[in-house]
């Protein structure tokens, strides 16, 4: 048999009993960890449950009383689903009532990986609400926001009624309509705004931040249409002498601080 | 003067090689970018796993034929002469194709792909889920890029180099034609075999083994009513063995490319 002939069968050989031995080995890892042992070898490196679900257009999402939350990830995709992480089971029920997604929200058992993914072709409105006593201001986490991302459509109605951080990034709307008490502290974040045709904005709390920014290399949209109305004690952080400052309605004792 | 090998014949051997496919070199060029136009325009949902799944596909697809191109000439008689005539060891003719398909092909793709990449999202305004540059699977970038698209690459082509010499006609179809065979078979082993292993109850848990493409990692979908399950688990016992095993057999297909073409030479 020539040499060529036999390096190639005992390689095929070889790869091929490797590749069914590790499948067996990898099978029983599998059943280690599903039997709620511990595998020597073996690490979970990806845990995710996916729920396939009925179309909604709407979210609803309501926070118990919690100090702390989940990462939010409410993005635009082709496909509509919900992914949770692992660590979230027994903290969250859901229902769809025609075309609303109700999410509530019972968060006790803290981790950094935790996080809710929405994927949903259309958004038309997002509400939050929470009943917490918490201030959202006590807590700051990079890896934990909740976020509205890669939207491209006519409108989106944000009602925020909890003290938590959004951010909204990468959206291109003609109209967004921002309303809510911003509960204790509450924290809205509209990058990159000039890509809001029409921006109305109406907030009935307290206390809370709205933020407005745009990459320093973004150009100001003169067709933009802003109105912000603002109670007392509520603040806005937008760069010093952007447009934005001139439609600004304080509806009493407002501070308003420009970020230079 | 070695037989074997030498620096100057190489050197020269490289640059004819150069000079005679420029077009073909650039063309290429052109062929690299297009997965990314491609992508982004048909194929809109983008997460982690699937932009490096795209990665590694595009890679072995447009490596694979970039690898097919050198030994094209057997498929003519006339010009297998000419091949066979050439002033250059056996040896030197398999390090060529491996300095084009591997050193120059596999750092210019992973530069043309995600640099489009990045201007593609810049030029649309997309959401970025190509987190692929900041950590994948545990993985920085480099280890990431290394063990999820280099090495299947390495072990892809090699196959394909091996058939490229090997046969006369049909190299390609017959090369992806094997490398499909033996992922369908790893892929139907587990769904048969392991099957058993991993029952659940009534629910048949299914199970993708990803060894050719991603050779250390399983993943694992259960049906329980609407909810699947997906555990992807990462061995640290079998991971290192399956980078041995694969780098190993990468290179003895690579010398029996080597011996291969020394035997039709002669």
């Amino acid at each position: 048999m020539k040499r060529s002939n036999i390096i190639i069968i005992s390689t095929v050989l070889i790869l091929i009993s490797w590749l069914f031995i590790s499948g067996w080995l990898q099978a029983l890892s599998y059943n280690t960890h599903k039997s709620g042992g511990i595998s020597k070898y073996t690490e979970i490196i990806g845990n995710d449950r996916v729920k396939n679900i009925a179309m909604f257009k709407n979210i609803k999402i309501d926070f118990s009383n919690q100090s702390t939350y989940p990462k939010i990830s409410v993005f635009y995709s082709n496909n509509q689903e919900i992914t949770f992480s692992k660590n979230l089971e027994k903290q969250y029920s859901y229902k769809i009532s025609r075309d609303t997604l109700y999410l509530s929200i019972n968060y006790s058992h803290f981790d950094y990986q935790d996080f809710v993914n929405i994927g949903i072709p259309r958004l038309n409105s997002l509400k939050l609400s929470s009943e917490s006593k918490w201030s959202g201001g006590g807590y700051s986490d990079v890896n934990h926001n909740i976020s509205v991302s890669g939207f491209n459509a006519n409108y989106l109605t944000l009602i925020n009624n909890c003290q938590y951080e959004i951010k909204l990034e990468n959206n291109k709307l003609k109209k967004l309509e921002l309303k809510g008490d911003f509960h204790v502290n509450g924290t809205v974040n509209i990058a990159n705004y000039p890509d809001y045709d029409s921006l109305d904005v109406d907030i009935e709390g307290n206390i809370g931040t709205l933020i407005l920014s745009k990459k320093p290399e973004m150009s100001e949209n003169k067709k933009q249409w802003i109105s912000i109305r603002v109670p007392s004690t509520f603040k806005i952080e937008a760069e010093a002498g952007a447009p934005i400052w001139s439609h600004i309605t304080i509806k009493s004792n407002n501070t308003l601080s420009e970020i230079n | 003067m070695n037989s074997l090998f030498s620096f100057k014949r190489f050197r020269l051997l490289v640059y004819k090689q150069y000079n005679e496919n420029r077009k073909i070199f650039l063309i290429s060029v052109i062929l690299m970018i297009l997965p990314a136009i491609f992508k982004r325009i048909s194929l809109p949902i983008q997460n982690q796993d699937f932009e490096f799944n795209a990665f590694t596909t595009f890679l072995l697809v447009i490596g694979g034929m970039f690898t097919t191109m050198f030994f094209k000439e057997w498929s003519y008689k006339s010009r297998s002469v000419s091949l066979i005539v050439l002033p250059a060891s056996a040896l030197e003719k398999i390090l060529l194709v491996l300095f084009y398909t591997v050193v120059v092909f596999v750092p210019i793709f992973t530069i043309l792909y995600f640099g489009s990449n990045f201007v593609i999202f810049k030029i649309f305004k997309q959401v970025n889920y190509f987190t692929l540059l900041e950590q994948y699977r545990g993985l920085s970038t480099t280890p990431a890029i290394l063990l999820y698209a280099v090495l299947p690459y390495i072990f892809f082509q090699s196959i394909v180099l091996l058939f490229s010499v090997w046969l006369k006609k049909s190299q390609t179809l017959i090369a992806f034609g094997f490398i499909a065979l033996l992922m369908i078979g790893v892929t139907i082993w587990n769904s048969y075999f392991i099957h058993s292993l991993i029952r659940v109850g009534d629910s048949l848990p299914s199970v993708s083994k990803q060894l050719v493409f991603f050779p250390v990692d399983v993943s694992y979908w259960e049906n329980e009513s609407k909810i699947r399950t997906l555990l992807i688990t990462r061995n640290n016992l079998i991971m290192p063995i399956s980078v041995i095993v694969l780098t190993i057999s990468a290179l003895l297909f690579y010398v029996a490319s080597y011996f291969k073409l020394r035997e039709k030479e002669i």
